[in-house]
């Protein structure tokens, strides 16, 4: 596999949220406004491509048995620094992301490239294979939550986009909207890609 | 599985966690004092300070420890009152902070009330809540918040969900109990200048 490959599977092709379905929760819960979408994402660029760097520099030394203990210490140090840092530096966004800053520990995304990519091959393709999961990752949620923001809030970004006379469809906004947006978000991808395909 | 095999385990796991300790306490040290200073901007900088009470130059905390604490042994909601000055250091009225003593959606939503001195309100500032986001949180922009302004403390505030009469405010299409939570914040600093605070 080179390594242009590497970096473009996690784009669209494997997409973590469209094609995957892995990291579902904060997927499903923060994409209420697009600012919180690209905040959450370089979190998790940088959280996923900093573990990646390291599981793949230790991969030899690590003993099989004891590897996922490992990698959850691995990623949960990762996790707390960027909470700190974006704690002192973005405290708005900080504010906004809230909880589920810490909880990208739990975001199967990360473990599941621990896993499957960095704790197998070399630095530079573990490097290129977390940059590219975390841009598909915060490609996707940052459309889900534009669209969401644009059909619930008539903004985007905080612009107004939407005349004040469109009355917003609140239940975009509200967990049911999540569901429902992000499936017909998967559904679209899907046909996309079997036209592609036939 | 060997024994030495379990020591051998153990001492892996043991050093990488040692490590990620070290780690750890290194960035907390470096970070401490930057996170102090931007939850301090963010709870009573300058922002908040012109938010509460336009103009304000200075916003600081009233240390009669008396008072403060006769009001927090019977306003449990009550956290801190701070004077707003203005550049030439006549003061413009009060910023009373409080929680809401009625919970919103998630929890309570903690405010800044400015007040004052003929007990009028001048401004707000949510300093902290839980609400939904892009929902809920609305109680946080302009177009809520400036129906409470320019009201007299003397009577109390009610939320209406359609054509509000003299003493009530609107509440937010599909926020009502966030309304109605930050309202309950409002009744309650003006309850504290009220009772503690009017001339």
């Amino acid at each position: 596999m080179n390594k242009l490959q590497v970096f473009r599977n996690g784009l669209i092709k494997e997409n973590p949220i469209f094609v995957q379905l892995v990291g579902m929760c904060s997927a499903l819960a923060i994409t209420t406004a697009a600012v919180n979408g690209i905040g959450m994402g370089i979190a998790v660029i940088a959280v996923l491509t900093g573990s990646n760097i390291v599981i793949s520099l230790l991969r030899k030394v690590i003993p099989d048995e004891v590897r996922i203990p490992v990698f959850v210490i691995i990623i949960a140090t990762f996790v707390t620094i960027i909470d700190l840092l974006m704690h002192a530096y973005t405290f708005a966004l900080y504010q906004a992301l809230g909880v589920f800053i810490p909880l990208i520990v739990v975001n199967c995304i990360i473990l599941a490239r621990a896993e499957a990519f960095a704790f197998k091959n070399g630095v530079v393709d573990s490097i290129l294979d977390g940059l590219g999961m975390g841009i598909g990752y915060t490609f996707a949620i940052t459309v889900l939550s534009a669209i969401r923001e644009i059909i619930g809030n008539g903004t985007i970004f905080g612009f107004q986009v939407l005349p004040e006379a469109y009355e917003p469809m609140m239940i975009i906004i509200q967990p049911p909207g999540a569901f429902i947006a992000l499936g017909l978000l998967i559904g679209l991808v899907n046909y996309l890609t079997s036209r592609k395909k036939a | 599985m060997k024994n030495n095999m379990i020591v051998k385990l153990g001492a892996v796991l043991c050093i990488v966690s040692a490590i990620a300790a070290g780690i750890l306490a290194y960035t907390n040290d470096a970070t401490k004092e930057k996170i102090a200073i931007a939850e301090e901007m963010a709870s009573s900088g300058p922002e908040v300070a012109q938010a509460v009470i336009p103009n304000s130059a200075t916003f600081e905390l009233l240390d009669d420890t008396a008072l403060i604490d006769k009001i927090k042994s019977e306003n449990p909601d009550f956290i801190e009152i701070r004077i707003n000055k203005d550049a030439s250091g006549n003061q413009l009225g009060y910023g009373i902070r409080t929680f809401s003593p009625t919970p919103g959606y998630a929890g309570k939503v903690e405010i800044f009330l400015g007040v004052s001195l003929e007990g009028k309100i001048l401004g707000m500032k949510i300093v902290s809540m839980k609400e939904t986001a892009g929902l809920g949180t609305k109680i946080g922009e302009p177009k809520f918040q400036t129906q409470f302004l320019n009201r007299d403390t003397a009577s109390e505030i009610k939320v209406s969900k359609s054509n509000p009469k003299e003493n009530e405010i609107l509440a937010l299409t599909g926020a009502t109990r966030s309304s109605k939570s930050f309202t309950s914040a409002v009744n309650n600093a003006m309850t504290i200048y009220n009772e503690y605070l009017k001339k």
